[in-house]
């Protein structure tokens, strides 16, 4: 078992800096979207790009495991 | 049709689903340990998934972080940002931890700690804990369940007997679920749960090489247990017996994620 490559990693840390490390930049109410305050719609966003984000690094993975097996 | 009427029977069926799937769960599989704890290590991509789901809804999601909303307002959408990051971080550990878990045939959080930091001390002391401190967990879960039974009944299902339908039903599923191991030599009735708590604790202490002999010795199956007899350290099988008090909770867990 090997340690996940630094771009899996790094990927992995854009869903930390989307919704833990920029929180002064979309703390705010407006512009409203779809009737919810501007972080709240933030949030869910995040919840559906972390999954995107976890898609791509689980790819980078992927690909790295299949060519070290050939 | 009233809404109380509606909700009852949306509460009946889902319970009804829930049970039949929690008993069918173990028939016609070889039952063994492996099997009843971790399911042989074989949930497939739509179960796991499904439990996640289960995991994440507990009481808490619906109770205590509308309740947290509600009393603290804006802060509380942290809630949405630690659940998501949990998972991210999840998935640079969690296939380590199976990995290990596979190779090694571990199969509760103490195996791992005990093969991982090569310390019985430390196995001893987080299974320990985890039982102490999964009582106020499951009592808290519990109450939980009985309130938002209760409010979402429209009051006609009283709190104490949803709590007392949940604890039997989720002692039952556990039992069945584990009333395979007959097949392991264990008698056909088990009379009490306490006792079959012992029962499945010499269960384990039989059949489970301990982790120190296998970590000596890799070549060594799981199962082979009279060569592990002479190792007998007293501090695992005191940490086994902690271990399958956990078991059952955990198994309770998982079971109870059914009809959460």
């Amino acid at each position: 078992m090997r340690r996940p490559s630094a771009l899996a990693v790094a990927i992995g840390l854009i869903p930390f800096v989307g919704m833990c490390l920029s929180v002064p930049w979309w703390d705010r109410i407006t512009p409203m979207v779809f009737g919810l305050p501007f972080n709240l719609f933030w949030l869910i966003l995040w919840i559906v790009l972390s999954s995107g984000c976890m898609a791509l690094a689980n790819r980078v993975e992927e690909r790295r495991k299949r060519g070290s097996a050939l | 049709m009233t809404p109380s009427v509606v909700a009852m029977s949306v509460i009946f069926f889902i319970v009804l689903v829930g049970s039949v799937v929690g008993f069918c769960a173990g028939a016609g599989r070889k039952m063994d340990l492996e099997e009843w704890s971790i399911a042989g290590r074989s949930f497939g991509l739509l179960f796991m998934w499904l439990l996640m789901a289960g995991e994440i809804y507990t009481t808490f999601a619906f109770l205590g972080a509308s309740g947290w909303a509600y009393s603290r307002g804006g802060p509380a959408l942290y809630i949405m940002a630690y659940i998501t990051l949990g998972y991210v971080i999840s998935f640079y550990i969690l296939p380590y931890i199976w990995e290990l878990g596979r190779r090694h045939g571990l199969q509760t959080q103490s195996d791992f700690f005990e093969k991982r930091y090569r310390s019985k001390g430390l196995a001893l002391l987080v299974s320990f804990f985890g039982v102490i401190f999964v009582i106020p967990y499951l009592q808290i879960q519990l109450t939980g369940l009985g309130i938002i039974v209760q409010v979402a009944s429209f009051d006609q299902i009283p709190r104490n007997a949803s709590m007392l339908i949940a604890v039997s039903l989720v002692a039952l599923f556990v039992f069945f679920g584990g009333m395979g191991q007959r097949h392991q030599g264990l008698p056909d009735d088990p009379c009490s749960a306490f006792d079959w708590h012992l029962r499945s604790a010499a269960l384990l202490r039989r059949r489970q090489p301990t982790l120190s002999h296998a970590c000596g010795n890799p070549s060594h199956a799981p199962g082979d247990a009279r060569r592990n007899k002479d190792n007998g350290a007293r501090l695992v099988h005191l940490h086994r017996h902690f271990e399958c008090v956990r078991l059952l909770h955990v198994a309770a867990y998982v079971r109870r994620g059914l009809y959460r």
